[in-house]
């Protein structure tokens, strides 16, 4: 399988606290992962870097082998953990700069997609409720054919039912040989999407691994794993 | 994918610039038909209503007001917009779109650069039409006027001839330059107080503005004094002041691009 994203080394200081410590990780194509630690872990910052929010301090992170700049950005697609878009911005004025931005963009199932939930195209965003401007950011996340899915917190601070729609989202709209890393403490509600796992405490990967495999092998579920491993560490 | 950039930047800015484009020459028209009619009532000897009279002179500040406020509400708009669309919520959108540091710096620099042209450009229409409305109430205005525009044009002619083509066109780069270096240090500002600081980022960026301006300051009172105490003259003066500005301006803009390249902190 092609290796889709590739961190050698890959380290993250803030003010000399590391919030990556030499992270090596390979994440091949057309897998689901789910990124899962504890709060302070190194998720967001992870995903930040892989996006091209952040710097790193020292280390490599590429996509497709690409270093992160405008050819990588082209390939990702990210859901950040909070809404981005400017509130006097128009969806339909959304759907253009998506159009005009990202030539993996398919506006059509963005529009399919609104309409199935409702969304008029010709709202502005400060018109819409916060959970509905989350649901426009994920179509229009969603809607590109892109190599690597990004997605910080998809399930966050949502109602049940609307985590449902979420993941449901997800999984009938990525590109099935493109790679999903999602990122979430939420353990319970993900595992069910997920091929692979990924479990980040402190900045360093502590465990990792193939989803129903571990099951197998432990006879526990992903979330009972989590809780297992996570309960032995300080500062869970 | 610049000029895709250029273009939302633009969208995004364009309401704003219109409506404030529209309240400099609606105050132009307030302040050139309040003009219109103190001069009138003052050239008729008509003060019998001096509530209307003290009203139109309050319309009259008022107008001055509003074109002044017209032209800093643009300067904030421009560097509110820079702000909000790469130092807050808005940065994760823009900074993980498939441009490099220079488009994305460049765009906002440009359409900056584009909204405050127009903003003079209407805000001289505005004066204009304030002075041509409220002089027209003058009598024999119209013969005045036919007879000052020609004499106006041969003027500016003859000091343009002594002036020369080389010293306008160093007097003119001087003021688009100059235009360019403070924009270029607003941006600068807003990005070291962004990136630098946890919390009070307008702050921050108020308090390096304030710092940079200082040392400009500072930097310019020394050339100065040099300047003077030596035997260059004016046309020599001229140059050296757009070499420092023109090179203040490239070093704060590569400066923003190493800052936005190596330092990016979206938190």
């Amino acid at each position: 399988m092609d290796c889709v994203l590739r961190a050698t080394g890959l380290t993250k200081r803030y003010h000399g606290n590391p919030a990556l410590d030499n992270l090596n990780l390979e994440l091949n194509q057309g897998r689901i992962i789910g990124l899962l630690g504890p709060n302070g872990s190194g998720k967001t910052t992870f995903i930040k870097m892989a996006a091209g929010l952040l710097t790193p301090t020292a280390g490599e992170l590429t996509i497709c082998g690409e270093k992160i700049g405008p050819a990588s950005k082209a390939m990702v697609s990210y859901l950040p953990d909070r809404t981005c878009f400017s509130k006097q911005r128009k969806v339909t004025e959304l759907l253009d700069f998506f159009g005009d931005f990202y030539q993996d963009f398919d506006r059509s199932r963005a529009e399919q997609m609104l309409t199935a939930l409702g969304i008029d195209p010709g709202a502005r965003m400060r018109t819409l409720s916060k959970g509905t401007q989350e649901k426009v950011q994920l179509v229009l996340t969603m809607s590109r054919r892109a190599r690597l899915y990004l997605l910080d917190e998809p399930i966050g601070g949502v109602d049940p039912a609307a985590r449902d729609y979420i993941l449901n989202t997800i999984i009938n709209n990525y590109d099935p040989s493109a790679t999903v890393l999602i990122s979430t403490h939420l353990i319970s509600d993900v595992e069910r999407v997920l091929d692979e796992f990924v479990f980040l405490y402190q900045g360093k990967v502590i465990q990792k691994g193939e989803a129903d495999a571990v099951r197998e092998e432990t006879g526990k579920s992903l979330d009972e794993l989590f809780r297992e491993v996570f309960k032995c560490l300080p500062n869970c | 994918m610049f000029t895709k950039l250029l273009k939302h930047e633009w969208r995004a800015t364009r309401g704003t610039l219109g409506i404030l484009c529209l309240v400099s020459l609606g105050a132009g028209l307030l302040g050139g038909l309040t003009m219109h009619y103190l001069i009138w009532v003052d050239t008729a000897r008509e003060m019998q209503h001096d509530v209307i009279v003290v009203l139109s002179a309050l319309a009259m500040v008022a107008a001055v007001i509003a074109v002044g406020a017209a032209g800093v509400a643009t300067l904030f708009l421009l560097i509110g917009r820079f702000y909000k669309s790469r130092f807050t919520d808005e940065g994760y959108l823009t900074f993980t779109l498939p441009v490099n540091v220079h488009q994305n710096l460049l765009s906002s620099m440009v359409n900056s650069i584009i909204g405050m042209i127009i903003m003079f450009v209407v805000i001289f229409a505005a004066v204009m039409m304030w002075l041509f409305i409220g002089l027209s109430a003058l009598e024999g205005f119209t013969e005045a006027l036919r007879d000052v525009l020609p004499r106006f044009w041969e003027s500016a002619h003859e000091v343009f001839e002594e002036f020369g083509l080389g010293n306008t066109a160093l007097f003119l780069s001087n003021v688009l330059i100059s235009g360019i270096c403070e924009l270029v240090v607003l941006m600068l500002s807003v990005t070291i107080g962004s990136i630098a600081a946890k919390k009070h980022k307008v702050l921050a960026a108020v308090g390096v503005y304030y710092g940079i301006h200082v040392a400009m300051s500072i930097g310019s009172a020394i050339l100065s004094i040099q300047v003077a105490a030596s035997d260059l003259g004016g046309r020599a003066f001229f140059c050296y002041t757009l070499l420092i500005t023109a090179a203040i301006a490239v070093a704060g803009y590569f400066l923003m691009y190493w800052l936005m390249d190596k330092k990016l902190n979206l938190n």
